[in-house]
């Protein structure tokens, strides 16, 4: 369980998020939307660990404990994930190699077991297929050269590689054509259990046919301004975010 | 203009007028002009354009003698090679304080490589090793005039026309002495048109010692031969490395020359690159992993004679600590080289504040029809990008150690013999865990 408690988040003295309240108990998936520049990538940034944020006053708890003093890295042990919006070329490091590492690096944190090299190649090979990841993309360098959507593909291999309890997704759907949505929505959708929460972060409702919210927040402003069901993005979907937005209104 | 001399420089010139000078003939004069020449320039200083960067007189406080010939045993040396370099199958050139060691080296190298020690080469009436000395063509480099001077060991080898030699040359440099001392080495490569070659040259101490070696290396590469040459130093952080690797290619020739520098403590690879013919090409790039207050110099100059040649220069830098590099690229294209291809880049990834890289790429074009770029760029590891590893569970230390392999992976996959670069991949992880 996620739970955000009254987060405010400054950057070099600017605030961004004014009091973010939001719990997401486990099996959960809440989607967030809101106009662009009203922090939903700021909260995802600030849940990672991002170090270029001040937090002035909140908490973050995940199970119960504070995450604000842990290191990125330390996040991700305890079963925090973000999928990026933008995910970041590497030229240099292999896909492999880094999905390797990371995926090692968590299990030790977790009192696992490091995996060999062949259980491993077998499991991410695995992985790979189901999301349509082909494997010469393994062997480039991580995300060179990958389309828009070959790259978020690859942010969910990287999900169900390591085995979250909390997924974050940030504006997955962007640049992303209607075929590319289906391929990572049932990916995604794939993850869903009793014991894995999701907060899907999104500009437009059309991810949320696909990956079928339990709660949708309004963000405005660096606030939650309005919660509901899944009929609340249709909402949103036909009237727009000007109530939301006050360059709009 | 005063000439004040330092106590190195007082004692080189007075090692250089005890040197011998009794080669063969051909040799005397040359190296008598060298005599002259060393003692005409002194040490090069930072007011010598080409070692602004690298002040040799600073640098080199006293001359070591030379050394004195020592002793190596076969598990000294598999010591001292370690278990990756071991599994190499090679025939190893075993050079123990610059002498060519028979006991140690492989000498049966089938019909088509001939090996002589330089000795050997100056004393006999050998006419192919006669280039010794003249392939250099710098009147004004006093690192290469005093290696002629002085050069009391390695090795002339010539390989035949159409050559495959089906392993690589290993050119394994020991230093026995527990002492201080220095030794010049030189090394004649004959390479026949068409042959193919690859050469690997380690630079080692027995004792850990610091040590002033002045290494020159004359190559010629016949037309349509293919050469590749790997240089590996990890040397004492107070020794002091001078390497000239100079080259002349045939027509449609391929050489490669990889440096690779693990800290050390000054460290200058110069290399001379001339095209005679057309059509040839050369990639000249290596490494450099600098902490302390290492410093290396990669100093080089492709001279473009011929008609549609191509270099290749990629160097990747990473400074640690007071680690200092210097890159001097020049790109010349002879009156009617047209058609050059020549591409030189130079990066530089900072890891502290005092770090410095010091880097100067020039081109000389003289003719009109010509492709020729270069580009340097100095960095600090990216923020955005350890972000996104440790995001992914690979803690800080992991991920920066990911990032400097990624910074020098680019340019350790130009080594293509895999066992090497794995080896070479080895030392730079070992180095970057220990920075």
């Amino acid at each position: 369980m996620l739970e955000i408690k009254n987060l405010h988040v400054e950057v070099e003295g600017q605030p961004i998020l004014n009091g973010i309240d939001l719990v997401i108990p486990d099996g959960e998936v809440h989607a967030i939307m809101g106009p662009n520049g009203s922090g939903k990538s700021t909260l995802s940034y600030v849940i990672a660990g991002k170090d270029e944020y001040d937090i002035t006053k909140g908490d973050i708890l995940y199970n119960g404990e504070s995450i604000l003093e842990m290191d990125p890295a330390e996040r991700v042990a305890a079963g925090l994930f973000l999928a990026f919006q933008y995910p970041i070329e590497i030229p240099g490091v292999a896909t492999m190699t880094f999905l390797r590492t990371a995926i090692n690096a968590v299990r030790k944190e977790r009192d696992q077991e490091e995996l060999s090299i062949p259980d491993m190649m077998k499991l991410i090979q695995a992985k790979a297929k189901d999301l349509g990841v082909k494997p010469e993309m393994l062997k480039r360098g991580l995300n060179v050269g990958f389309s828009g959507g070959e790259k978020k593909r690859m942010e969910i291999l990287q999900m169900a590689l390591l085995d979250p309890g909390m997924c974050i997704l940030d504006e997955t759907d962007s640049g992303l054509d209607i075929d590319a949505l289906r391929i990572v929505s049932e990916g995604v959708n794939a993850l869903r259990s009793e014991t894995r929460s999701m907060l899907v972060i999104t500009h437009y409702q059309r991810l949320l046919n696909y990956i079928v919210p339990d709660k949708v927040h309004v963000m405005s402003d660096g606030k939650i301004a309005r919660t509901g069901g899944k009929e609340l993005a249709l909402e949103l979907e036909e009237a727009g975010y000007a109530e939301y937005d006050d360059e709009l209104a | 203009m005063e000439l004040v001399r330092t106590e190195a420089e007082t004692g080189l010139i007075s090692l250089s007028e005890e040197a011998p000078l009794d080669g063969p003939s051909w040799l005397k004069d040359l190296q008598k002009t060298a005599r002259a020449e060393f003692q005409a320039l002194g040490l090069p200083n930072r007011r010598v354009e080409e070692w602004k960067y690298t002040d040799l007189k600073t640098a080199m406080k006293v001359a070591f003698k030379p050394a004195e010939q020592g002793e190596v045993t076969k598990t000294q040396l598999n010591d001292l090679l370690g278990a990756e370099l071991a599994e190499l199958s090679t025939y190893a050139l075993v050079f123990v304080d610059g002498q060519l060691n028979e006991e140690l080296s492989d000498l049966s190298l089938g019909d088509d490589v001939e090996v002589l020690s330089l000795k050997a080469a100056l004393d006999g009436d050998v006419s192919w090793v006669k280039p010794i000395g003249s392939v250099q063509q710098n009147p004004r480099d006093a690192v290469q005039a005093l290696n002629l001077i002085m050069m009391q060991g390695g090795a002339a080898l010539k390989i035949a026309e159409r050559a495959e030699v089906n392993k690589p040359i290993h050119l394994i440099f020991v230093s026995s002495t527990a002492g201080e001392s220095s030794i010049a080495s030189r090394l004649f490569f004959d390479i026949g048109a068409g042959a193919n070659v690859e050469f690997i040259e380690s630079h080692l101490s027995l004792h850990g010692q610091a040590s002033q070696s002045n290494i020159v290396t004359e190559v010629l590469v016949g037309d349509w031969a293919k050469v590749r040459h790997v240089k590996f130093n990890e040397d004492h952080n107070e020794s002091l490395h001078l390497s000239n690797v100079i080259g002349k290619l045939g027509k449609g020739s391929d050489y490669n020359l990889f440096q690779a520098t693990l800290d050390g403590g000054v460290t200058r690879n110069q290399v001379e690159i001339r095209y005679d013919g057309d059509e040839a090409k050369a990639d000249i790039s290596g490494v450099a992993l600098l902490s302390g207050k290492s410093h290396a110099d990669l100093t080089l100059v492709m001279d473009h004679a011929g008609l549609s040649c191509e270099s290749r220069e990629l160097f990747k830098t990473v400074l640690d600590d007071e680690g200092r590099a210097v890159f001097q690229g020049k790109v010349i294209v002879q009156p009617g080289a047209q058609k050059t291809d020549g591409v030189m880049m130079s990066k530089a990834l900072l890891l502290s504040d005092s770090g410095e890289f010091d880097s100067k790429p020039e081109l000389e074009i003289y003719a009109d029809d010509v492709l020729c770029g270069h580009g340097a760029t100095t960095g600090q590891i990216d923020d955005e990008l350890l972000f996104y590893l440790k995001a992914r569970g690979i803690a800080d230390a992991d991920a920066r150690a990911l990032l400097i392999q990624a910074f020098v992976g680019e340019a350790l996959e130009l080594i293509e013999n895999d066992t090497l670069r794995d080896y070479v991949i080895g030392r730079t992880i070992a180095w970057y865990e220990k920075a």
